[in-house]
């Protein structure tokens, strides 16, 4: 019988249950054009983690998922049911160990784990939508197929072979117009391996073009860029060996003593073209648009000042610091004519955001003016009495940053509400920037729901134009807004 | 130190005085204590009953106490959910709670 620690409450009490919510009360008005599915992925918890020194971001995969459909929303949500579930539920109890770490798992499983690490995924990170499929995915495996329209777990799939790295990354980028996936792998031979395997794959799903690069150290990639010239790789210096894993540690260490480094490819070039900069100190989590001009590349995202995950230690021992966890947006250039290994960076804005910020994605390698994001707005009410006393800790706000002006619009989402990664859904037959909705999960700690808001994206201070009560809560850590055209959902 | 506004005032009350204080709630709503008790239960009542009626709770259930003389309730901060997180450390809350 499974014993979650006492910890594990209010808010964070387990959700062990798969849901279907038919006709979800709606408070507003569903716009009519929004036909399609906001698709999330994240961890939850199936059985207790083995250590408690395991980070969330190691649970079990979730997917959930809003039907949009002649106004009215369904809700589903199931299991990632990937062969590390299926055999913690056969066995009843937690068999795997820290993240991403097959030395600490139990022993009854460890031979199979440490010869083959991908079957310790739990697909728990993002989603995608490609070639009319739908994914799970994390970066330590292939990604996992779903049914679009009963979110059954299909299995792991490859590209119909042509995709040959162990490991899919959790964030890859559809190019607006060529249609193509740029995808990669990192880790892409084994546990630790140097390997960095980029790909680009064609609109019917098809490996078109791969490149094996060698990385200078095993890093953390989690999220990439690309332009309409370049792939762009940031590591910040989260890093990771074989003997750090020995050790009993989650699969990442922060070295701070290490500078970032990111490496530039180009995607017309060869595998020997990368070029790898480096500059300071960040955590470089997610990344929000790049483009290329002439010579220069830039490069938008909301770093952290210094390490991120408090459950990843450093390797010198050195405290964690909440002031260092601080992810800000800013803009880092790249002059592709200078023999220099630098970049220049530049922050935007002082104020502290969610690193998972979104674009409008028809901009997606192209120049773009806006950023969306959550963050915490001070000079907003928290009701302490009935949200319990997180004032200052929740993401009480999206924002739309324009990246020319700086100029920053804010949707407030409650006094009792913290809110998770936002999306941008373009507006029907619109082709302006932004023009369209910023819907995201908002988690409402008074009533112990979620509830997904709906707001016109250029008139955030308006409010919300309608928001879907859920019943219970609903995790979820990535998702992403995928229309009838792309997806038959049924 | 016998009469009502000394015993209000130490927050205390005499059988006499909350028997008078309680006819008095009952009635508030419709017609004044005068109406219905001597001068005596008038000026204990008068000293005894606030002017603010409360949010009382019996029963698993909230009342309205038209008296302002029951213990008002309070709900516990963050009963529903929130509470329970806000008693975690930075280190702990960014562990669970990464991405809001």
């Amino acid at each position: 019988m499974p014993q979650f620690s006492q910890s594990a409450s209010g808010f964070d009490q387990p959700m062990r249950f798969e849901a279907d919510v038919y006709d979800c009360e709606v408070i507003g008005k569903i716009p009519g054009d929004l036909a399609g599915a906001y698709v999330r992925v994240g961890p939850e918890w199936y059985f207790p983690q083995k250590f408690a020194d395991d980070g969330i971001i190691n649970g079990d995969g979730y997917m959930n998922m809003y039907r949009f459909k002649d106004g009215v929303v369904n809700y589903k949500s199931r299991w990632v049911r990937t062969p590390r579930w299926e055999n913690d539920r056969r066995a009843h109890r937690q068999l795997y160990g820290k993240y991403r770490n097959p030395f600490t798992d139990d022993p009854s499983i460890s031979e199979q784990t440490l010869a083959h690490p991908s079957l310790r995924t739990t697909a728990n990170t993002h989603t995608l939508a490609f070639a009319g499929m739908l994914f799970a995915i994390k970066e330590d495996a292939l990604p996992y197929r779903m049914d679009p329209r009963t979110l059954e777990t299909l299995g792991p799939w490859d590209f119909h072979g042509g995709y040959t790295s162990q490991t899919f990354s959790a964030h890859n980028k559809i190019d607006p117009v060529t249609g193509e996936l740029l995808a990669y792998g990192y880790e892409a031979t084994g546990l630790c391996s140097p390997d960095l395997w980029a790909y680009t794959l064609d609109r019917a799903g098809r490996v078109s073009r791969e490149w094996r690069l060698k990385v200078p150290q095993v890093r953390m990639i989690h999220d990439m860029a690309a332009t309409q010239k370049h792939f762009i790789f940031p590591c910040g210096p989260y890093v990771t060996s074989l003997d750090w894993l020995k050790a009993g540690n989650l699969h990442w260490g922060w070295d701070e003593t290490q500078p970032s480094v990111i490496g530039i490819l180009p995607r017309e070039g060869d595998a020997r073209e990368i070029r790898w900069f480096k500059g300071p100190a960040r955590a470089m989590i997610h990344i929000l648009n790049a483009r290329t001009e002439g010579h220069t590349v830039t490069l938008y995202a909301a770093f952290f000042d210094d390490a991120f995950f408090p459950f990843f230690k450093s390797v010198h021992g050195k405290p964690w610091s909440p002031a260092g966890a601080r992810a800000r947006i800013r803009k880092y250039t790249f002059d592709l004519r200078s023999r220099r290994d630098t970049y220049e960076e530049e922050l935007l804005w002082e104020t502290p955001v969610q690193d998972i910020g979104r674009i409008d994605t028809r901009f997606m390698t192209l120049p773009n003016r806006y950023a969306f994001t959550a963050y915490n707005d001070a000079t907003k009410p928290f009701d302490e009495h009935k949200a319990g006393q997180l004032r200052g800790r929740v993401m009480n706000s999206y924002c739309r940053f324009d990246l020319e002006s700086r100029r920053v619009d804010s949707y407030f989402a409650g006094a009792t509400h913290s809110l998770g990664e936002s999306c941008f859904v373009p507006r029907k037959g619109s082709r302006a920037e932004g023009d369209g909705y910023l819907i995201g999960v908002a988690s409402n700690y008074a009533e112990m729901r979620s509830e997904l808001i709906i707001a016109d994206a250029q008139h955030l201070g308006d409010g919300d134009i309608a928001r879907v009560i859920l019943p219970f809560r609903s995790s979820g850590l990535h998702g992403l807004w995928i229309g009838d055209e792309e997806i038959d959902f049924g | 130190m016998h009469d009502a506004s000394h015993r209000a005032e130490r927050g205390r009350l005499s059988r006499r005085a909350f028997v008078a204080a309680a006819a008095a709630a009952g009635a508030a709503a419709s017609m004044s204590p005068s109406t219905l008790l001597g001068e005596g239960a008038r000026q204990g009542a008068r000293a005894a009953v606030p002017a603010t009626p409360v949010v009382g709770f019996h029963m698993d259930r909230p009342y309205l106490d038209p008296s302002g003389m029951a213990e008002p309730y309070i709900p516990p901060a963050g009963t529903r959910s929130g509470q329970a997180l806000a008693a975690l450390s930075e280190s702990e809350f960014l562990s669970r709670h990464p991405y809001g």
